[in-house]
C-alpha cells in the first residue's frame, strides 16, 4: 500500500493559490518534454496497475474513447460510486463530443466544464480517484488530466434537533465540508477567516478544516491543534468524536473540553472570540477549542432575547447545573441523615411519602434514576413515532405504577423529575451527558456521609474543575482564574455595548472587541 | 515558574483560607475561659502582634526573591543545620495538618457523626485534599478564591444571631484584668496561625515585594477582624455562665436558628466549615510537601503527597480521646509560635548580621 | 497513572463501607409535642404526642396524634423508657413545643431541659410552656376542634402559642432564647401560661421564674402591659381593653379599647452610693381607638382627658405589675444585668438574691392617641 500518500502537509488557501500557478509551470514542463527518452505507458497498462492498486474492485470505471480526427485514444477512469455519472456524461463527455473534433489533446482541457487539473504522477492517481474524480490519460502522454466529477448528495440545511433556539437564525451545519464552511464564511466576512485543510486516517483518509480568525486566535493555540491533529496516527477516523478524544487535555475527565455544536452563529461567535473550530468532512459537528465551562451554558438565544431575560436565563442554566448534579444527593441525606433541617410543616408530609417504601433512599434514587435513563437511551433509539409512545409508558405508567406500587416514593418521583428536567436544560448535550454521570457518585456520598459527603463530593468536583485546561487554557475560568470583567458574560449577560473585551481564557490576540456602540448617544445629547 | 506564579491577590486569598479554619469554632471558648468577655481584645491585639511577624517574614523572604524558607534556611545557616532546620519545619507543618485534622473530627463526630469511624472522616477529608495539592500554588490559588464566597455565607449565618443578642452582657469592658487579655492572646495567636504559609507561598507570588507584604498584611487584618466579630458575636449571644459550658459557641448558636426554608442551620454551617477546614489543611500539607521535597531533593512535590496523606491520615487517628487531642494540641501550637516567632526573628538577625542576600533563585516547579 | 488509579480505588473503597449513622426518616418517629410532670416519687414522667401517618395509597395520609408516656429518673432515662415501648426510634429533633407541668416547674427547670441543650439533635427552637395543671393535661388533651382532635397535637400547641405571641400576651420565647438569660445572675424570664379547660386550652398569661425556678404568674390583660414593660411585644397590632375610671354610663361603654401602634420603653437604672437601686421605666404609647362606645370627640380637650385617664389607669397598672414581680422576686426586665454592665461595684456589694425585691421603682406610662380608626 505504498501508493497511499502521507497525510498532506496542512497549507493555507494562500499556498494553495500559489501551488497551481506553478501547477500551470509543471504543465508546460511536463507536455514539452513528453516525448522524452522515458518510456510512456500504455493506457492498457494504466489501467491493468489500477485495477491491480484498487484490487480488482467492480465500480472502478474504464471508458475508452478515440476520436476520428486525433491518432490518440482516450481513456476515462473513475470510481462510479464516488463520482456523480450524470456529471460525468453532463461536463465530460458532452463538451468532448459536440467540439472534440476541432480540439487538439493539448487544450482539451479547456472546453470541459469540471475543474480540471494536470496532473503528472501516476502515484497521485489512486487518491484523486477516491476523491471522485474521473482520470483522463491521453495516449503517449505522460501527463493525464483529472476533472472534479465528485458525486456530492446534500441534506437540506435545517435546524439542528438537539441545539433549537426560539429566536435567531434557525440553520445548521449539514454533512458537508464546503457548505458548512460557506455558511461561516457568509457570517464573518473577513479575509482574516483561515481555513486549513487537512487529513487523517491512515484508510479513511478523512478530510477535515481547521478555522480560526488569523490576528485574534491565539497563534500558539492554533499550533497547538495543528500539531495535535498532525500526531493522530489511527486507520480510521470516521467520526469528529475520534478526532476530539485524541487530542484533549485530559481524557480521562467526565467533562468534555472541546465543544461541539451544529449552529453557524454559534461557531461564528466562537471564532470571534478567538477560538479555533475544527470540522470534519462529513459531519454536521463543529468543534469548538477550547472550550471553556461555562460556554457550555451559553445560548445564542441569550443574544438575541433582552439582556436582562438573557442574564436571567444564564442564571436559570447555572442553578440547573446545581440541582441536576446535587438534588437526588441532597434529598437522600436530608432523608437518611438530617431530617432536622425540614421545616416542620413539612417533615410530615414527606414523612408520610416514606412510611412503607421498603428501600432505603439511595437504592430508591437510584432505581428512579436508571429508570429514567432507560427511558432516555430508549426514546433516543426508537423511531420518532413510537418514541411518544415509550415517553408516555415511561413517564407516566412507570411513574404513577412504581408509586402504587410502593416501590419508590411520591416524593423521589418529585426529585427525580426535577433533577431530569434540570439536566436537560444544559443547552450542550455533551455537558449534559457529563452531569448526569457524576450525580451518581454523588448520590453514593450522600448516602455515606450526608451534608459532609455532599461538600467533600463538590469539592472533588470544582477542585477537578480548577485542574481542567482546555490546550492550555484554563477550563474553568472567568471564576478560577477569576477575572471580573468575563463573568459579564458568564453568569449574567450584560448589554452588547458593555462586552468590550473578548473573553481571555482562550487567551485572544487582540482583546477588544467592542469600543462605543453607543456614542451616539453623547452625540443626542448634545443636541 | 512562570507557569505557577500567582498573583499577589491570590496570595491574598490564600493567606485567608489558610487562616480561617478549625479556630472559629472553639476560639470564643477557649478566649473565654482566658480572658473571660473581654476576650474579643485578645484577637485584636494578637492580629497587631502578627502584623509585625508578617513584616518580619516579609523582610527575611524579601532579601531572597524567589526563594521560599527551605532555600533560605540552608543559605543562611549552612547545609547541614540548614537540613535538620527544614526537616524540623516540615514535620510541624505536617503535625500542624494532623491538628486539624484530629479538631476537624472531634468536632464532627460530636455534632453530626458520633458512630462513623475516625479514619473515615479523615481520609476523606485529606484524600481531597491530596487530590488537590499535586498541582501547582496556582491552581491551588484558583481553588480557594472559588471557595471564598463561602467565608461570606458564614459571615451572614453568624450575623443572623443579632436578632437576639443581649449587647449587655459583653459590658462591663476591662474589668477583667489585661493580664488575662495577654494570656488569651496566646490562644488567639494560635487560631490566627496561618500567615506564615507565606513563607513559602511569597515565592510563588509575582509583583513587587510591598505588594505581596500589603496582600498578606490586608488578609489578616481581614481574618483579625472576621475572628473578633465571631467572638464578639458569641460573647453578646451567650450569657458568661453559660459560654464556660459549650465548647463550639458558634455551632451552638446556630442550632436554635430556623428559617422558613431550613431549620438547622448549624448543619449547614458545619458542611460549609469542613471547606474551610479543608483549605487550612490543604494549605499547611502543601508547605509540609515542599519541605519533604527539598529535604530529600525531589524534583517535584507530587510525589509525596500519598505518603505525606497517609503519614497525617494514620497520625491523626492515633490520639483516642478528648484530652489526648488537648494535649497535642497544646504541643503543636506552641512549637507553632516557636517555628513562626522566635526562629523567623533569629533567621532574620542572621541574615541582616551576615548581609547575606540571595539572588533572583529560579525555583522550579 | 497507576498511582491515580489506586488513590482512585481507595476512595471509592470508603464509600462501599457502610452509612454509620445514618438514620432514616421513615424508621422514626417523631415527637412533636413534649411534656414533662413529676410522679408523686420524684421521678419524671416524660408525655410525647407522636403523629401518625397512615399512609394512603392514593391521597393524603391521615394523621392520628398518638400520646406516650413514660417515668424515668431523669429526663433522659423517661425517654429511653418510652422508647421501649414504641415500636421505631424516637426522636426528638423535629419537637415544637414542651410543656412544663405546674409542679416541674416549681423544681429546677435546668434539670429537665439539660438533655436539650446537651443533645446536638434536640430541636433548641422548640417553645416552651408552663401548664397550671400538669403537663399530661395538655398533651393528653382530647380538643374540640375536630383536626385536632385526630391530628397533629405539636402544631396545634405551636399555633396556639405563636398567635399569643403575635397579640403580645406572651413573650417570644424558645429553649435556646431562655437559656442565657436562665444563667444570667441578673435577669430572669417568663413563659407562656397554659389553663386547660375542659375541651380546650387557654394562653391566660405569663409564667414568671425566678432563676430556675417557676414564681408566680401574670394573667389576663395585664400580661400585655406586661410584655410592653418588658419591650418584649410583637410588632404586629396590640390591642387591649381597660375601664376608664370616671366615664359615664355602663357596662361596655365604660370601657375603651386601644391598639397600641409604637410603643417605646426606657429603662434606666441609677445606684445612689450607699448602693440602693432605683429603676425608672418610662412607657410611651402611641395608639389608636379600636373601641369606645361611650363617646365620640373629636375636641382637644376631651382627647387630652381621655389620654390623661388611660396614663391613669395603665400606670396604675404598671406599679401592680412591678409590685407582683418583685413578690415573685422576677427580674425580668434585668436590672440586675444593667448593674453588672454600669455599677458593676454596686453589683458587687448588693444580695445577687434578693436585690430585685429592694429596687425602687418609678413607673410612668404616657399615651398618645394618634387616630379613632375609620369613625370619628
Amino acid at each position: 500500500m505504498t501508493q497511499f500518500k502521507k497525510p498532506k502537509p496542512l497549507v493555507s488557501e494562500e499556498q494553495q493559490k500559489a501551488s497551481s500557478s506553478q501547477e500551470e509551470e509543471t504543465r508546460r514542463t511536463a507536455l514539452t518534454t513528453q516525448t522524452s527518452t522515458k518510456a510512456v505507458m500504455t493506457l492498457e497498462e494504466r489501467e491493468t496497475q489500477l485495477s491491480s492498486i484498487f484490487h480488482k474492485s467492480s465500480d472502478l470505471n474504464f471508458k475508452y474513447i478515440s476520436f476520428d480526427k486525433w491518432a490518440r485514444r482516450l481513456l476515462f477512469v473513475n470510481l462510479e460510486t464516488s463520482s456523480d455519472v450524470k456529471l460525468v456524461q453532463e461536463q465530460i463527455i458532452n463538451p468532448l463530443f459536440e467540439l472534440g473534433e476541432t480540439i487538439t489533446p493539448d487544450t482539451f482541457h479547456l472546453i470541459i466544464e469540471a475543474e480540471t487539473t494536470i496532473e503528472a504522477e501516476f502515484n497521485t492517481a489512486s487518491g484523486l480517484l477516491l476523491d471522485g474524480k474521473t482520470l483522463i490519460f491521453i495516449e503517449g502522454y505522460d501527463v493525464f488530466y483529472a476533472a472534479s466529477t465528485a458525486a456530492t448528495y446534500k441534506r437540506d440545511i435545517v435546524e439542528p434537533t438537539n441545539e433549537r433556539v426560539i429566536r435567531g437564525a434557525h440553520d445548521g451545519f449539514i454533512e458537508d465540508l464546503t457548505t458548512n464552511i460557506t455558511m461561516l464564511r457568509k457570517r464573518i466576512k473577513s479575509p482574516k477567516l483561515v481555513v486549513k485543510y487537512f487529513t487523517v486516517g491512515k484508510e479513511t483518509h478523512s478530510k477535515g478544516a481547521i478555522i480560526y480568525m488569523e490576528g485574534i486566535a491565539n497563534q500558539e493555540i492554533v499550533q497547538k491543534v495543528e500539531h495535535r491533529i498532525s500526531c493522530i496516527d489511527s486507520d480510521s477516523v470516521l467520526t469528529p468524536g475520534n478526532i476530539i478524544e485524541s487530542i484533549e487535555d485530559h481524557p480521562y475527565s467526565p467533562f468534555p473540553q472541546i465543544m461541539d455544536t451544529e449552529r453557524p452563529d454559534r461557531a461564528a461567535g466562537n471564532l470571534m472570540e478567538g477560538r479555533i473550530v475544527v470540522m470534519s468532512a462529513l459531519s454536521p459537528m463543529a468543534s469548538i477549542m477550547p472550550a471553556n465551562f461555562f460556554s457550555f451554558y451559553q445560548s445564542s438565544d441569550d443574544y438575541n432575547t433582552r439582556w436582562l431575560l438573557g442574564s436571567f436565563f444564564r442564571f436559570i442554566r447555572i442553578f440547573s447545573f446545581f440541582t441536576a448534579l446535587g438534588f437526588p444527593a441532597v434529598y437522600i441525606a436530608v432523608v437518611s441523615y438530617h431530617f432536622e433541617v425540614i421545616p416542620s410543616g413539612m417533615v410530615l408530609a414527606i414523612k408520610s411519602s416514606l412510611e412503607n417504601i421498603p428501600y432505603p433512599p439511595l437504592i430508591e434514587a437510584m432505581i428512579m434514576e436508571l429508570t429514567i435513563e432507560l427511558i432516555r437511551e430508549a426514546s433516543i433509539r426508537l423511531p420518532s413515532p413510537i418514541g411518544q409512545t415509550i415517553a408516555i409508558v415511561g413517564g407516566l405508567v412507570i411513574g404513577d405504577a412504581v408509586v402504587s406500587a410502593g416501590l419508590v416514593s411520591n416524593m423521589m418521583i418529585i426529585v427525580v423529575a426535577i433533577t431530569a428536567i434540570s439536566a436537560y436544560i444544559v443547552p450542550s448535550s455533551e455537558m449534559s451527558e457529563a452531569v448526569r454521570i457524576i450525580r451518581f457518585p454523588l448520590m453514593v456520598l450522600a448516602g455515606t456521609l450526608g451534608f459532609i459527603g455532599i461538600v467533600i463530593g463538590f469539592m472533588v468536583l470544582f477542585i477537578h474543575l480548577t485542574k481542567l485546561t482546555s490546550f492550555g487554557t484554563p477550563f474553568f475560568s472567568p471564576v478560577a482564574p477569576l477575572r471580573m470583567q468575563n463573568l459579564r458574560d458568564t453568569f449574567i449577560r450584560l448589554p452588547f455595548w458593555k462586552l468590550n473585551q473578548r473573553p481571555l481564557d482562550a487567551k485572544p490576540q487582540k482583546l477588544r472587541q467592542e469600543n462605543r456602540s453607543r456614542k451616539w448617544e453623547e452625540e443626542e445629547d448634545e443636541e | 515558574m512562570k507557569n505557577n506564579s500567582i498573583t499577589p491577590r491570590q496570595l491574598f486569598f490564600v493567606i485567608i483560607q489558610t487562616q480561617i479554619g478549625v479556630g472559629i469554632l472553639s476560639l470564643p471558648f477557649t478566649l473565654f475561659t482566658k480572658a473571660k468577655t473581654d476576650g474579643w481584645m485578645s484577637v485584636m491585639i494578637a492580629g497587631v502582634l502578627i502584623q509585625f511577624v508578617i513584616l518580619m517574614i516579609w523582610l527575611l523572604m524579601k532579601r531572597f526573591p524567589g526563594s521560599t524558607l527551605y532555600d533560605v534556611i540552608p543559605l543562611l545557616i549552612g547545609p547541614a543545620a540548614g537540613k535538620v532546620l527544614n526537616a524540623l519545619y516540615t514535620i510541624h507543618f505536617i503535625f500542624v495538618s494532623v491538628l486539624i485534622l484530629m479538631y476537624f473530627h472531634q468536632i464532627t463526630g460530636r455534632w453530626i457523626f458520633p458512630e462513623t469511624p475516625k479514619w473515615v472522616m479523615i481520609s476523606c477529608v485529606a484524600l481531597t485534599s491530596g487530590y488537590l495539592i499535586t498541582s501547582s500554588a496556582r491552581i491551588i490559588a484558583r481553588f480557594f478564591i472559588i471557595m471564598t464566597p463561602l467565608l461570606i455565607v458564614l459571615f451572614l449565618l453568624i450575623a443572623y444571631s443579632y436578632t437576639d443578642a443581649h449587647l449587655l452582657y459583653i459590658l462591663p469592658v476591662g474589668v477583667h484584668g489585661m493580664k488575662n487579655v495577654l494570656v488569651g492572646t496566646q490562644d488567639a495567636t494560635v487560631a490566627l496561625l496561618g500567615f506564615d504559609a507565606a513563607l513559602v507561598f511569597f515565592a510563588y507570588t509575582n509583583g513587587k515585594p510591598e505588594k505581596k507584604l500589603k496582600a498578606v498584611s490586608l488578609a489578616a487584618l481581614c481574618v483579625t477582624l472576621f475572628y473578633t466579630y465571631v467572638t464578639f458575636t458569641t460573647f453578646i449571644y451567650f450569657n458568661s455562665e453559660e459560654i464556660i459550658i459549650v465548647p463550639e459557641p458558634v455551632l451552638y448558636m446556630l442550632k436554635a436558628f430556623s428559617f422558613k426554608v431550613i431549620e438547622r442551620t448549624d448543619l449547614v454551617f458545619m458542611s460549609l466549615w469542613l471547606v474551610s477546614v479543608a483549605t487550612s489543611f490543604m494549605s499547611y500539607l502543601f508547605i509540609a510537601a515542599k519541605g519533604v521535597q527539598s529535604v530529600l531533593k525531589l524534583k517535584h512535590h507530587k510525589k509525596t503527597i500519598p505518603y505525606l496523606v497517609f503519614t497525617s491520615i494514620i497520625l491523626a487517628t492515633i490520639p483516642k480521646s478528648n484530652l489526648q487531642i488537648q494535649q497535642w494540641g497544646k504541643y503543636i501550637s506552641l512549637s507553632g509560635i516557636i517555628f513562626t516567632i522566635p526562629i523567623i526573628c533569629l533567621l532574620l538577625i542572621i541574615a541582616v548580621a551576615r548581609k547575606k542576600q540571595g539572588g533572583n533563585a529560579q525555583y522550579e516547579k | 497513572m497507576r498511582n491515580k488509579f489506586l488513590y482512585f480505588f481507595l476512595a471509592c473503597s470508603l464509600l462501599l463501607t457502610g452509612c454509620w449513622d445514618q438514620v432514616q426518616l421513615n424508621q422514626t418517629k417523631l415527637i412533636k409535642a413534649g411534656g414533662f410532670d413529676y410522679t408523686k416519687k420524684g421521678k419524671v414522667r416524660t408525655i410525647a404526642a407522636i403523629p401518625q401517618v397512615q399512609p394512603g395509597s392514593r391521597e393524603e395520609g391521615k394523621e392520628i396524634s398518638q400520646v406516650f408516656e413514660a417515668t424515668g429518673n431523669t429526663a433522659r432515662q423517661s425517654r429511653h423508657n418510652l422508647d421501649r415501648r414504641i415500636a421505631e426510634r424516637v426522636d426528638a429533633s423535629k419537637n415544637l413545643i414542651i410543656v412544663l407541668g405546674k409542679e416541674a416547674a416549681k423544681k429546677d427547670i435546668y434539670s429537665i431541659l439539660d438533655v436539650f441543650y446537651r443533645d446536638p439533635k434536640s430541636a433548641l427552637n422548640a417553645k416552651l410552656a408552663v401548664s397550671s395543671k400538669k403537663a399530661s393535661d395538655v398533651v393528653s388533651m382530647k380538643f374540640q376542634e375536630p383536626n385536632i382532635a385526630t391530628g397533629n397535637l405539636g402544631e396545634y400547641l405551636y399555633d396556639l402559642i405563636a398567635s399569643a405571641e403575635d397579640a403580645s400576651h406572651v413573650p417570644e420565647v424558645s429553649i435556646q432564647t431562655i437559656c442565657p438569660v436562665m444563667f444570667d445572675p441578673g435577669q430572669d424570664f417568663a413563659l407562656p401560661y397554659f389553663e386547660p379547660l375542659e375541651k380546650e386550652l387557654n394562653v391566660s398569661g405569663v409564667a414568671l421564674f425566678h432563676n430556675h425556678v417557676f414564681a408566680g404568674t401574670i394573667k389576663g390583660p395585664k400580661s400585655i402591659l406586661f410584655n410592653l414593660l418588658n419591650a418584649t411585644q410583637s410588632s404586629k397590632s396590640i390591642s387591649t381593653t381597660r375601664k376608664l375610671p370616671n366615664a359615664k354610663g355602663d357596662g361596655p361603654a365604660k370601657s375603651v379599647t386601644l391598639i397600641v401602634k409604637k410603643a417605646k420603653r426606657k429603662l434606666k437604672v441609677s445606684v445612689k452610693p450607699d448602693n440602693s437601686v432605683s429603676a425608672k421605666i418610662d412607657l410611651n404609647l402611641t395608639i389608636s381607638i379600636g373601641e369606645f362606645p361611650s363617646k365620640h370627640t373629636t375636641d382637644k380637650k376631651g382627647l387630652k382627658l381621655v389620654e390623661s385617664q388611660l396614663n391613669e389607669v395603665l400606670t396604675k397598672e404598671a406599679g401592680e405589675i412591678i409590685k407582683t414581680l418583685q413578690g415573685f422576686n422576677s427580674d425580668t426586665f434585668g436590672i440586675g444585668r444593667q448593674l453588672i454592665a454600669f455599677h458593676n461595684d454596686t453589683w458587687q456589694a448588693i444580695d445577687k438574691k434578693n436585690y430585685f425585691k429592694k429596687v425602687d421603682f418609678n413607673t410612668n406610662v404616657t399615651v398618645k392617641i394618634m387616630n379613632f380608626g375609620i369613625i370619628e
